[in-house]
């Protein structure tokens, strides 16, 4: 792990693990319902104040917590156009099989490119510090895999152009 | 005329029956600008003659929670200073000596600072001071910085 | 018939409340989403299912019983029910729907000391007096309006019958009077006021830094109140006579607390989001922590640990294995087995309840579907 990262990182678990403390709550607003409270924001007294925990302008984290909700949204780095490009690629894929990944939300809010939303059903199924764990490994993970696709994409185009430019030779 | 009953808020009607985020910020003193830039002024001299932790302690025990947008900006930018001047070999020793209060308000600056453009760009101290706050004082501070209503 | 080490009662899904009840506390009723389980204790901490309670449509928040008995349960579908042992030996009840009058989620209820009402804390932003009306046999509420601007999300009785206090999801703690005519005898003047006639409002408390109180409590003597708050903060009030109060607090490193209760006038236990029970004391000075109950967590970040349970066959971790599930979905499609990283405690999650079970014990239960029994 990088130098920086780690500092990012361990703010980014400290953070969550504060905020991730979650219990039922139906909605005081809607009779019967039941709904993520800081989705609906319908309740201002149950929400909390929102968290950004940065590691410079283009890589950062917003935790939104509530009574029974956490909203974790991150900005993953993209400091060019490729990278801007495979970002977004790689979380539209994400996002695209948002079902299968539990706590993903569908749509980033606006800013960011990914957004996790955890409800108290999950804590009540998972455990916390795993749950957490997830999310800094999945943030750890998402740098390397961004660069290595980079990488790699860079690769393939030097192979294509020395592939049509040997005519020329 | 709007014939949607179907989509009237009736809960809303009814005066007083629900909370706005303004009703839950609990009544703070006012603190005018002046009494700020005394404050600012005041550090500064702290500074110079190296005094990190008298300035820290003394620009955190009064954070101006009833002061406008101005004040408060001024305020912030006078604890960033003494986070950007102090050294990181020092911080850990800083903040075990803060109270239990002062680290609180120490957080709030952090989290603060993090999300605008300025602290942005230096979020390697902040993110160093985070770390060590956590290290002495645990996950209370983070807590309440989320719970506590009076922002800075 | 609790030894010295902790009993571990383990059920499917989250145990949002529990009671021990019945001779040498043998019954054990507990919640389980939608219903209530009634086990008999067996020894070796077995358990048997006796009957199933049934009758809320949406999961229960709370159960409580009375001196006499009767079980009282609240729950999200805006409903309270009296459910009345018919025998002796608890394997049927009788159920009474109470007429609460609210149109939100029901999220707390306590018998008063003496047991002839019963509070319920609702999103209607009102708390229910509930008591028995004979004539039509049936039980009908009286609510507290004022000044509630926000859920209740927890009631407590003072031993005189007659005041309760409450914690609200705006952050605030209340003293008020729930004196009902015809049946609560007078109650003598106390430091919290002399003059109680209904919805009375004796005192309102916040602790500093500010957070949903999740649990009030006052101690035997009823001269102290505590509150915990998600400001993971104790907060203690001392009343002294005519509308004056030294309120004392104590900030803390853990996770929030979500329950307490007092011990005595100068020591309190409580836990929560920390997953192990802890003993605060204290006196009008200042509250500290004196120690953990839960003797497994020694240390706040230990890393190795073996569960207590030997027979975990059953049900298993719930958590980690969805979680193990959730990780092979992971963008690589890679498993992980970092090892157990279970929680050092008994419990392995949030602690939702704690009680008294007798004078040297308490149980408590959590969102990882256990009851435990801890000694103090």
């Amino acid at each position: 792990m990088s130098q920086s990262l780690k500092p990012y990182l361990t703010a980014v678990r400290h953070s969550l693990t504060a905020a991730v403390s979650l219990e039922d709550f139906a909605s005081q607003v809607a009779e019967r319902h039941n709904d993520p409270e800081i989705e609906s924001q319908r309740t201002p007294e149950v929400l909390l104040n929102p968290m950004v925990i940065s590691r410079n302008e283009n890589e950062k984290v917003l935790i939104e917590s509530s009574i029974n909700s956490v909203r974790v949204s991150i900005k993953i780095k993209q400091s060019d156009e490729i990278e801007h490009i495979l970002v977004h690629k790689f979380t539209r894929f994400l996002t695209g099989r948002a079902e299968q990944f539990f706590i993903l939300r569908r749509a980033p809010i606006a800013g960011y490119d990914l957004s996790f939303l955890i409800t108290n059903l999950h804590t009540d199924q998972l455990m916390k510090a795993k749950l957490v764990d997830f999310i800094i490994e999945f943030m750890e993970d998402v740098d390397k895999e961004i660069s290595e696709m980079k990488l790699f994409l860079n690769a393939r185009a030097r192979f294509v152009a020395e592939a049509y430019l040997t005519p020329f030779d | 005329m709007d014939t949607d009953w179907r989509r009237i808020d009736i809960d809303a009607l009814e005066e007083g029956n629900r909370l706005t985020a303004a009703d839950l910020v609990p009544p703070a003193e006012p603190v005018s600008y002046e009494d700020v830039a005394v404050i600012n002024q005041q550090v500064k001299s702290l500074l110079a003659k190296g005094e990190n932790y008298d300035a820290l302690a003394y620009s955190l025990s009064s954070p101006p929670y009833g002061g406008d947008d101005q004040v408060k900006a001024l305020h912030l930018s006078t604890v960033f200073d003494i986070l950007k001047t102090t050294k990181t070999s020092s911080v850990a020793k800083l903040v075990g000596e803060l109270s239990t209060d002062e680290q609180d308000v120490l957080v709030k600056y952090l989290y603060k600072l993090m999300s605008l453009p300025q602290g942005q760009q230096s979020s390697g101290v902040l993110l160093a001071w985070l770390d060590k706050v956590v290290e002495v004082a645990g996950n209370g501070p983070i807590i309440r910085y989320l719970n506590d209503r009076r922002t800075v | 018939m609790m030894g010295s080490s902790p009993a571990v009662f383990k059920f499917k899904s989250v145990v949002n409340d529990h009671i021990f009840f019945g001779p040498d506390n043998s019954r054990l009723a507990v919640t389980q989403e939608k219903e209530i389980q009634i086990y008999e204790v067996l020894p070796n901490n077995n358990k048997k299912l006796l009957t199933v309670l049934t009758g809320h449509d949406e999961p229960i928040t709370a159960i409580d019983i009375s001196a006499q008995g009767l079980i009282a349960s609240a729950s999200q579908d805006r409903n309270a029910i009296v459910w009345k042992p018919l025998d002796a030996s608890f394997s049927s009840f009788k159920k009474d729907l109470v007429l609460l009058r609210i149109n939100r989620s029901a999220t707390c209820v306590k018998w008063s000391p003496l047991g002839n009402k019963f509070a319920v804390g609702s999103g209607a932003k009102v708390i229910s007096v509930c008591y028995h009306e004979p004539e039509n046999d049936w039980w009908i509420s009286k609510h507290l309006k004022k000044p509630f601007k926000s859920t209740i999300l927890s009631v407590a009785w003072h031993p005189n019958n007659v005041l309760l206090s409450c914690g609200t999801a705006d952050y605030k703690c209340y003293v008020l009077s729930g004196y009902v005519k015809g049946v609560d005898e007078k109650p003598p003047a106390t430091l919290w006021g002399s003059k109680l006639p209904f919805n009375t409002i004796c005192g309102e408390f916040i602790s500093s830094p500010g957070g949903w109180v999740h649990d009030v409590a006052f101690s035997p003597s009823g001269d102290v109140l505590g509150f915990v708050s998600n400001d993971s903060t104790i907060t203690i009030v001392y009343p002294k006579g005519e509308e004056q109060f030294n309120v004392v607090s104590s900030k803390t490193n853990y996770g929030s607390f979500k329950t307490l209760e007092f011990i005595s006038d100068n020591q309190l236990i409580t836990a929560g989001h920390n997953c192990f029970p802890v003993i605060f004391q204290g006196d009008e000075e200042s509250w500290e922590e004196a120690r953990s109950i839960d003797t497994t967590a020694t240390s706040q970040k230990p890393k190795t640990f073996k569960s207590l349970e030997q027979d975990d066959d059953e049900e298993g971790n719930t958590g980690s294995n969805a979680l193990s599930m959730f990780r092979q979905l992971d963008l690589k499609g890679k498993v992980q087995n970092k090892g157990s990283s279970d929680l050092p405690t008994v419990h392995q999650n949030t602690v939702t309840t704690l009680k008294f079970f007798d004078q040297s014990h308490i149980s408590t239960s959590g969102v990882d579907g256990k009851v435990v029994v801890f000694p103090i």
